[in-house]
């Protein structure tokens, strides 16, 4: 288990309530991020891009470290 | 060059000089939007000398657009936003021609407007205009510069430049759930920075400067101040065709149930023996190679919705009513396999 940084933006830090929190999962892996996202914040994962260290990640099967800076975004309509 | 002194503090600049000038005077730009992020873009384009501007717009101005559509007056209320913003632009400089568009985009009008520019910009608020934007720049290798607004925050990125990752690279699918400005609010410096920073793309794009936000999505909250790069890569899996945008951007579709609760007409547009045979009372069958003679025999008042095997044939029926005028026709989401289950 680790402790992992994550940054929420737009609509996703609405639906979790906070723009960045300290997460502990039981596997530090991308599809468990978003499994307790779903859980958690019932945030639509077929919308949702994840980044770790600055690139957004297209594999669920990526594992996370400690040290990953972590964020969680979703498209933005506005204009 | 035309007009050697009006530009004179940016051709100043190594970077651009006389050359970058010229650049701009040959590119032409289509802003597609002419509201919050339009008006933030479109005057420093227009300033700054590029040679041709199309403006894309069909809405018209409302009360609640003023605090941010700096474009507009309390006099405007009510006119057409494209007509009004090139009248106003037009005072700006007289080197460049502005060309007013006033019609919404859409799916049959989008790949004859694009052809005419080198780059389209995105300035719109809905997420289903994205898609189109993207899928007609691939078609026409032509890139696109987006910005787009929730809240505080902004995302701006250019698509598809020189072949490199689109929009569908970055979010695959359309998702309607996502709310716009109207519907949560918006500051107008908000828009302005995030236009500000789309004009800043265009003219590097142009001028061919610095480092363009190709595979990359800045991301700025203006309460905080605090901008993120995040890269993405090109997914050479999703392709975007003739037949994909014709199927999602050009034909209107809907249920069964919703043609039968609206009493449409559905027509069977395969040949008579096809299985599964499928009788109906509202279920009339003529075959697409004789539909265009059977056009006129059509009743005029009452909206069609069509179907065939797998959607091809009721696609292609589509398209020819269309050529013809015919008012008020729909594809069905479900073809003859499924129809069979319903109708049971």
């Amino acid at each position: 288990m680790k402790n992992l940084h994550i940054k929420y933006f737009g609509e996703v830090a609405e639906k979790t309530g906070k723009s960045s929190e300290l997460l502990e999962l039981q596997e530090p892996s991308i599809s468990h991020l978003i499994e307790h996202l779903k859980l958690e914040y019932r945030l639509n994962s077929s919308i949702i891009k994840i980044a770790i260290n600055q690139e957004l990640v297209t594999d669920d099967q990526q594992s996370l470290s400690q040290d990953d800076e972590i964020a969680v975004l979703s498209p933005f309509a506005g204009g | 060059m035309k007009n050697q002194e009006r530009y004179i503090r940016q051709t100043t600049l190594p970077e651009i000089g006389v050359k970058g000038q010229n650049k701009l005077e040959k590119a032409s730009v289509l802003v597609i939007g002419a509201g919050g992020l339009g008006c933030a873009i479109l005057p420093y384009l227009i300033t700054s000398g590029v040679g041709i501007i199309g403006i894309v717009d069909g809405d018209t101005i409302a009360t609640s657009n003023l605090h941010r559509q700096v474009l507009y007056t309390n006099e405007d209320v009510g006119l057409l936003k494209a007509t009004i913003a090139s009248k106003r632009l037009k005072t700006l400089n007289h080197d460049v021609l502005i060309k007013s568009h006033t019609t919404y985009l859409n799916g049959d009008n989008a790949l004859s407007l694009f052809k005419e520019y080198d780059i389209i910009v995105d300035a719109t608020d809905r997420i289903s205009a994205r898609y189109l934007i993207n899928d007609a720049c691939v078609l026409l290798n032509k890139p696109f510069v987006h910005g787009s607004i929730y809240k505080f925050q902004s995302q701006i990125s250019v698509f598809n430049y020189k072949n490199g990752p689109t929009y569908r690279c970055l979010y695959p699918e359309p998702n309607q759930d996502v709310l716009s400005c109207s519907e949560v609010g918006v500051l107008g410096t908000t828009v302005a920075l995030a236009g500000a920073l789309q004009a800043n793309e265009i003219l590097k794009i142009i001028l061919g400067i610095g480092n363009v936000l190709s595979g990359k999505l800045l991301m700025i909250d203006s309460l905080t101040n605090e901008q993120s790069v995040f890269g993405f890569k090109k997914n050479t899996k999703l392709q975007v065709t003739q037949d994909s945008f014709e199927n999602e951007h050009q034909i209107n579709k809907v249920s069964y149930a919703f043609a039968e609760a609206e009493n449409h007409l559905i027509l069977d547009v395969r040949q008579p023996k096809e299985s599964p045979i499928i009788k109906a009372e509202n279920i009339l069958q003529i075959p697409l190679s004789n539909l265009e003679s059977s056009i006129k025999g059509l009743p005029q008042n009452r909206a069609i919705s069509l179907f065939c095997q797998s959607g091809i044939r009721s696609r292609k029926a589509y398209m020819l009513l269309k050529k013809h005028n015919v008012n008020h026709i729909y594809c069905l989401n479900e073809n003859a396999p499924n129809l069979t289950e319903i109708l049971l």
